[in-house]
C-alpha cells in the first residue's frame, strides 16, 4: 500500500521542428493509498505520459513524484516497486504463460534478491526446505490463481484470447508484489462484453490485493464505474480531480461536462439579460445570483430533463423528432424553438412519439451555465 | 451441401489460377527445369563431346572420378570454409554492428548507408582492391605492419610451396585469411541492413516491460532480442549460406583464374562453382562438360541436404 503524490509534474518533449511540446503541465494530484484512480481524457491529453512518468519510463521535466515519503523522480523503474500492464499487454511471444509471469522474478537482480530473502523466511517459518525454483513456481501459481489463468500456463500468448492475455499481463505485473499497479488503457483491446467483465475483475483484484492502482483510459464509462477517484485531463492540464459521481454531477467546466456521460450532455445556446436566461430571445428562468449580460451555453444532462405533463406553460418547449431505442434505454431527440437539439430519456409510463409537442422541466441542481470560454458560471 | 459448393468454386478458381500462372511456369520450365534435368542427363554421359553430341555410354563413372579428384575435394573444403566459417563470423559481426547502429540516434542513417556501400560495389573491383591491400610488396596491410614495426607478411604467395608441404599449408592458411577478411567485408552490408530491419520491427514495449521489471541489458538481449530476432536470423543464415555455396567471383577477384597464389598449381583456393567454371573452360576436351555437370549436380545435392539439415536444426530455435 502506497500513497502517490504528483507535485507540479511537467513533461516537455522536443518536437520535430525543435519546438517544445508540453505534454503535461504542472500536474498536482494526491492519490491515497489503496485507491483505484482513473486518468481520463481524450487521446493526446497527457494521461499516458503521466503514467509513464510514474512508472519511470519517462523522466520529468519539472516537479516531483512521491511514493509515500520517498521521492522517486530519479529512481530507476525497477527500484520503484511498480507493476505495469501495457496497452497491448507486451507479453513476450516466444515464452509460455508461465515463463512470462515468472520473467520479472527470474530476470531482475533486485526482485530476485528480494524473493530469495522471502524464501529464507518462508523456509524458516514453515520449517521446510524448498528450492528457489519451486518458490518461484509457487509465486507464479498464486498470481495465476488470482486472475484465474491456472489452466493456461503452458500455452503461448498467441494461443490465448485477448481477455486471457490481459489476465496474464496483470499476473505478470502482480507477481513481483508491487506497491503500485499501473494499467495503460487496459480494456481498449477487448470487445464490448469482455470489457465489462474484465473491468469488474480488475476492480475485484484491486480490492482483494488492496494495491494502489492507477489506470489510464479514454473511456469515461469505464472509469466512472470502477474508480474511487478520477483525474480528468485535457491538453496536459488537469481539469478536475475527485470522486466520479461528484465530477459527473458538478463538472468544473464545459469540457468535463461534455466528456462525461452518455448521451453527451445537452448544450443549448442562450443569453443572460438582466439576470434572466433567455432562450431564443424569450425569458426562461431567473438566475440564482446576479451575472453580467452575456451570451452563454446551458448544460443539461439527458437524465435531468423530465417531461412535464401537469404544467400549462412551457418551461422548455420542444418538438419530438426522433425516438431511438437502444436495448432498454429509449432516447428521445427533440428540437427547441430556435433549432437547438436536446436529448432526454423516454418516460415509459407516458411515452411520447415523433412530432409530439412536449414541455420539459429540469430537475434541481442540474442546470449548468457556461460562458463562451467553457468555464462554469453557475449551477442550480 | 454448402461444403460441396465451396469445393466446386475452389476448383473453378484454381483453373483460372493455373492460367495466370502459366507464363511464369513456362519461363521456369525453359530456364530452370529443363537445364536442371539436362545437367543430370549430361553428367551421366561418359566421354561426352560437346560439339558433336557423341558419347560412349550412360554411366555414373563421373561421380566416382570426381570424388577421387583432389581439386574437387579442395573445392569442397574451400566451399565448406566459406559456408561454415565465413558466414557465421560475418553474421555475428553484422549483428553486433546492427545492435550498435540501433543504439545510436545521430548519424544512424548515414552510417547504415555507409555499411550498405559494399553491396553496390562491383565484386571484381572490390576483389582487386583487396588483392592490392594484401599485396606482398606494396600492399596497404604490409605497409601498416612495417610502420608498426612488424615483419611484412607474404599474404598471397606460393613461393616454394611445390616442394614443401609445410610451406604449402602456411600459404593456404594465409590465403584463407585473405578470403575470410574479404567475405566478411562483402557479406556484412546486406546482413547489417537485414538485422537492423529485424531489430526495429521488435515492439519497443517489450523493452519497456523488461525495464520496469529491472531486467539487465544482457538478459534483455539474450531473452528478448535474440529470440524475437530469430526469424530474421534464420532468413539471413539460409540466404547467405546459399550465396556462400555459390561463391566464385570473390575467389577469382582475389586470386585470379588460377585459383591460387602464383607458384601454386593445385588450384588451392578453388570453390565448387569455380570447379564447374574451370571444367567448362575446357569444353572441347571430351568429358569436360560432363564433369562440370557432375560437379553442378553434386553442388545441388550438397546444398539441398545441408539446407534441409539447417532448417531442421533451427526449426526448434526459431520462435514464432
Amino acid at each position: 500500500m502506497m500513497q502517490v503524490r504528483l507535485e507540479n509534474v511537467t513533461k516537455e518533449f522536443v518536437g520535430k521542428r525543435k519546438e517544445t511540446v508540453v505534454a503535461v503541465e504542472n500536474l498536482d494530484v494526491e492519490i491515497q493509498s489503496g485507491k483505484l484512480v482513473g486518468f481520463l481524457g481524450p487521446s493526446g491529453c497527457g494521461k499516458t505520459t503521466t503514467l509513464y512518468m510514474i512508472a519511470g519510463i519517462h523522466t520529468l521535466s519539472k516537479g516531483n513524484i512521491w511514493f509515500g515519503d520517498r521521492q522517486v523522480n530519479t529512481l530507476a523503474p525497477e527500484k520503484r516497486g511498480v507493476g505495469m500492464v501495457f496497452q497491448n499487454y507486451a507479453l513476450y511471444p516466444h515464452l509460455s504463460v508461465f515463463d512470462n509471469i515468472a520473467f520479472p522474478i527470474v530476470n531482475s537482480k533486485d526482485i530476485k534478491k528480494q524473493f530469495q530473502k522471502e524464501l529464507v523466511e518462508y523456509n524458516k517459518e514453515k520449517k521446510s526446505n524448498i528450492s528457489f525454483k519451486k518458490f518461484v513456481e509457487m509465486q507464479v501459481f498464486s498470481a495465476a490463481d488470482l486472475v484465474e489463468i491456472r489452466d493456461y500456463l503452458d500455452r503461448k500468448p498467441s494461443e490465448l484470447s485477448g481477455g486471457q492475455q490481459q489476465r496474464v499481463a496483470i499476473a505478470r505485473a502482480l507477481v513481483k508484489k508491487p506497491k503500485i499497479l499501473l494499467l495503460d488503457e487496459p480494456l481498449s483491446n477487448l470487445d464490448a462484453r469482455l470489457r465489462l467483465q474484465t473491468r469488474d475483475e480488475i476492480r475485484k483484484i484491486q480490492i482483494k490485493t488492496g494495491i494502489t492502482t492507477i489506470f489510464v483510459t479514454h473511456d469515461q464509462e469505464e472509469s466512472l464505474t470502477i474508480c474511487d477517484q478520477i483525474v480528468i485531463m485535457r491538453d496536459g492540464i488537469l481539469q478536475q480531480f475527485g470522486e466520479p459521481q461528484t465530477v459527473f454531477d458538478y463538472p468544473v467546466n464545459q469540457f468535463v461536462a461534455e466528456f462525461l456521460g452518455t448521451p453527451p450532455i445537452n448544450i443549448i445556446d442562450a443569453r443572460i439579460k438582466n439576470n434572466v436566461i433567455q432562450l431564443a430571445g424569450e425569458d426562461w428562468r431567473e438566475l440564482p445570483e446576479p451575472l453580467d449580460d452575456q451570451p452563454v451555453r446551458l448544460g443539461i444532462r439527458a437524465e435531468s430533463l423530465r417531461i412535464d405533463h401537469s404544467r400549462k406553460f412551457c418551461e422548455l418547449c420542444a418538438t419530438v423528432i426522433e425516438v431511438s431505442k437502444l436495448g432498454g434505454v429509449i432516447t428521445v431527440v427533440a428540437q427547441l424553438k430556435d433549432g437547438g437539439i436536446v436529448k432526454f430519456f423516454q418516460d415509459l409510463a407516458n411515452p411520447v412519439a415523433v412530432s409530439d409537442k412536449v414541455s420539459l422541466s429540469v430537475v434541481k441542481n442540474a442546470t449548468m451555465v457556461f460562458n463562451m470560454e467553457g468555464g462554469k458560471l453557475v449551477q442550480w | 451441401m454448402v461444403k460441396k459448393r465451396k469445393q466446386q468454386k475452389g476448383l473453378a478458381y484454381s483453373r483460372t489460377a493455373f492460367l495466370y500462372l502459366l507464363p511464369a511456369f513456362v519461363l521456369m520450365a525453359i530456364f530452370i527445369l529443363y537445364p536442371m534435368l539436362n545437367t543430370i542427363i549430361v553428367s551421366s554421359k561418359y566421354d561426352y563431346r560437346f560439339l558433336t553430341g557423341e558419347f560412349a555410354e550412360f554411366s555414373f563413372k563421373h561421380y566416382v572420378e570426381i570424388i577421387k579428384d583432389p581439386i574437387f575435394r579442395r573445392a569442397c573444403l574451400n566451399t565448406v570454409f566459406m559456408v561454415f566459417v565465413c558466414v557465421p563470423a560475418s553474421m555475428l559481426s553484422a549483428l553486433l554492428v546492427a545492435l550498435g547502429l540501433q543504439s545510436i540516434k545521430k548519424f544512424r542513417n548515414f552510417l547504415a548507408t555507409l555499411y550498405y556501400l559494399p553491396q553496390v560495389t562491383n565484386v571484381i573491383a572490390a576483389g582487386f582492391v583487396f588483392a592490392l591491400i594484401f599485396n606482398n610488396n606494396f600492399g596497404l596491410l604490409n605497409m601498416l605492419l612495417e610502420r608498426l614495426g612488424f615483419e611484412p607478411v607474404a599474404w598471397i604467395s606460393g613461393v616454394g610451396i611445390s616442394g614443401s608441404q609445410v610451406l604449402y599449408n602456411k600459404s593456404y592458411m594465409r590465403c584463407l585469411f585473405v578470403l575470410f577478411t574479404y567475405s566478411m567485408w562483402q557479406g556484412l552490408s546486406l546482413k547489417v541492413i537485414l538485422f537492423l530491419g529485424g531489430l526495429s520491427s521488435i515492439n519497443p514495449q517489450y523493452y519497456q516491460a523488461a525495464r520496469i521489471d529491472g531486467t539487465s541489458k544482457w538478459n534483455v538481449f539474450r531473452k528478448i532480442t535474440l529470440p524475437l530476432l530469430s526469424p530474421t536470423t534464420l532468413y539471413v543464415y539460409v540466404t547467405s549460406s546459399i550465396t556462400a555455396f555459390k561463391s566464385y567471383s570473390a575467389v577469382v577477384a582475389l586470386f585470379g583464374d588460377s585459383y591460387g597464389p602464383a607458384g601454386d598449381n593445385t588450384k588451392m583456393m578453388i570453390t565448387l562453382v569455380g570447379y564447374i567454371m574451370d571444367q567448362l573452360g575446357d569444353y572441347l576436351k571430351p568429358g569436360a562438360v560432363s564433369m562440370a555437370s557432375t560437379a553442378a549436380v553434386m553442388l545441388l545435392f550438397i546444398i539441398m541436404v545441408l539446407t534441409a539439415l539447417q532448417l531442421k536444426i533451427t526449426h526448434r530455435r526459431v520462435h514464432y
